[in-house]
């Protein structure tokens, strides 16, 4: 697979939920080993971070992560994206019933071998989902 | 023939040196926006002694900038009045890209922002003991060496887990900041100068709003300043004859009260008439820092002056 469509895969596939496929199977033939996914303090591996999406899908059914804007240079793809959902039920420490709906800013930047994930960094403008949910 | 091939070998080299007139005016351009994105990061957005964020950014942003989040977007303004608060209440504020990523005119640029806030910081109390550090990731886009729009996205979930008392909630904090004031009043209401002693940060302010004629009306800086210069003679020139307090209320390392009272001026022997006071503490490290003291002003300097 091409750098470009691995990575809209990612979103369109992994972090948009879908009846076609599901996360770990979309993923999984798309991460490098040693796959690192990277936020301030943590940072995941495959793994992990397919558990949390297979998490996100099932709190969250109507999960949406759609692609602003992608930026290219060499390796490295920085994708903007606007992250919306109705989440039901403990999500983040939020009690919620699946009335409220949260929409976010998100950018990320991942590094891509030869149609694979080598590593990502990401940030996710959690505090605004948090205020959108409760209030 | 010849005459040909000589003019296209000149077309050749003259089409050679236009390429590399673009190709250097190209490069010109994009060390030009990339100084303007350094400088946004090493000027504005890391406290220095050189110059300001507005001094630093008014020269960087173009007309009609905005800088976008999730649900807000500010325009220069807005931006550089924010900047300015972030250096008074983070005066460590560093915010160091550790990559720079550029497609055309835009311009991806990750970071690492720390600083060790001191004041009221996102709705979190915080008292320059406790350190964030958080991963951040711009876009901007940017033309001729400034910067047109930006959108950004900050970690600060994390910066608040880090800067959260580790003695819990901001309500739990609160109810110890109230044990704590609560017994730096009893003690003073009893006469306790031991015990006030004990409760007592070195670098304790108290502040009385009201007439400056009045010798205690003021600030009064230190531990030291207040247990020689202000108790002494506050102490001596004010009786309590009423005090009841009616409401306390605490959060974080802050707790305020309200009540009424009335108080007796030795220098005019006169009572004021029943007013509501109300005070304003701050704790830290399990001791008073801040007894900020609102009356009705008015009343007790006209009972001070007899008038």
């Amino acid at each position: 697979m091409e750098n470009k469509e691995a990575v809209l895969a990612f979103y369109n596939k992994a972090l948009t939920v879908n009846t076609e496929t599901r996360p770990t199977e979309v993923l999984t033939p798309l991460m490098a080993e040693g796959y690192k996914s990277s936020s301030s303090v943590d940072s995941k591996g495959a793994e992990q971070l397919m558990g949390q999406l297979e998490f996100f899908w099932k709190i969250i059914p109507d999960l949406k992560w759609e692609p602003q804007q992608i930026i290219n240079e060499g390796d490295v793809y920085v994708v903007r994206s606007i992250a919306s959902g109705s989440p039901n039920g403990d999500f983040m420490g939020v009690p919620t019933d699946g009335t409220k709906s949260f929409k976010i800013l998100t950018i990320d930047i991942h590094t891509m071998i030869d149609g694979k994930f080598v590593n990502t960094h990401h940030v996710e403008d959690w505090p605004t989902a948090m205020k959108q949910l409760k209030s | 023939m010849k005459q040909l091939i000589f003019s296209i070998l000149i077309l050749l080299v003259f089409s050679g040196i236009g390429n590399a007139q673009k190709n250097k005016a190209n490069s010109k351009k994009i060390m030009k926006d990339k100084e303007a994105i350094l400088a946004f990061y090493e000027k504005a957005l890391t406290v220095n002694t050189e110059t300001r964020p507005t001094a630093a950014l008014s020269p960087l942003l173009a007309e009609g900038y905005k800088s976008s989040s999730s649900v807000n977007s500010k325009n220069a303004k807005q931006l550089m009045g924010q900047l300015e608060f972030f250096w008074k209440v983070v005066p460590d504020l560093k915010w160091e890209p550790q990559e720079i990523i550029n497609e055309g005119d835009t311009y991806i640029v990750r970071s690492v922002a720390t600083g060790t806030p001191n004041g009221d910081f996102m709705g979190q109390a915080t008292d320059g003991t406790k350190t964030f550090s958080i991963m951040t990731i711009d876009m901007h886009k940017v033309n001729d060496g400034q910067i047109i729009s930006t959108h950004h996205v900050e970690d600060w979930v994390t910066a608040m887990k880090q800067l959260a008392p580790k003695g819990g909630s901001m309500a739990m904090q609160g109810i110890e900041t109230l044990k704590i004031a609560d017994a730096f009043m009893g003690a003073m209401g009893k006469g306790d100068m031991e015990t006030m002693m004990s409760l007592m940060h070195e670098d304790m302010i108290w502040q009385n709003a009201g007439d400056k004629s009045l010798p205690w009306i003021g600030q009064w800086e230190g531990k030291k300043v207040i247990l020689e210069d202000f108790l002494p003679v506050f102490g001596e020139q004010f009786k309590t004859i009423k005090w009841e307090p009616n409401d306390a209320l605490s959060s974080g390392n802050t707790a305020a009260y309200f009540g009424q009272m009335i108080g007796l001026l030795t220098n005019s022997n006169q009572e004021t008439k029943e007013f509501t006071y109300a005070l304003r503490v701050k704790v830290k490290d399990g001791k008073v820092i801040l007894w900020n003291w609102f009356e009705d002003s008015f009343e007790v300097s006209r009972a001070y002056h007899g008038k």
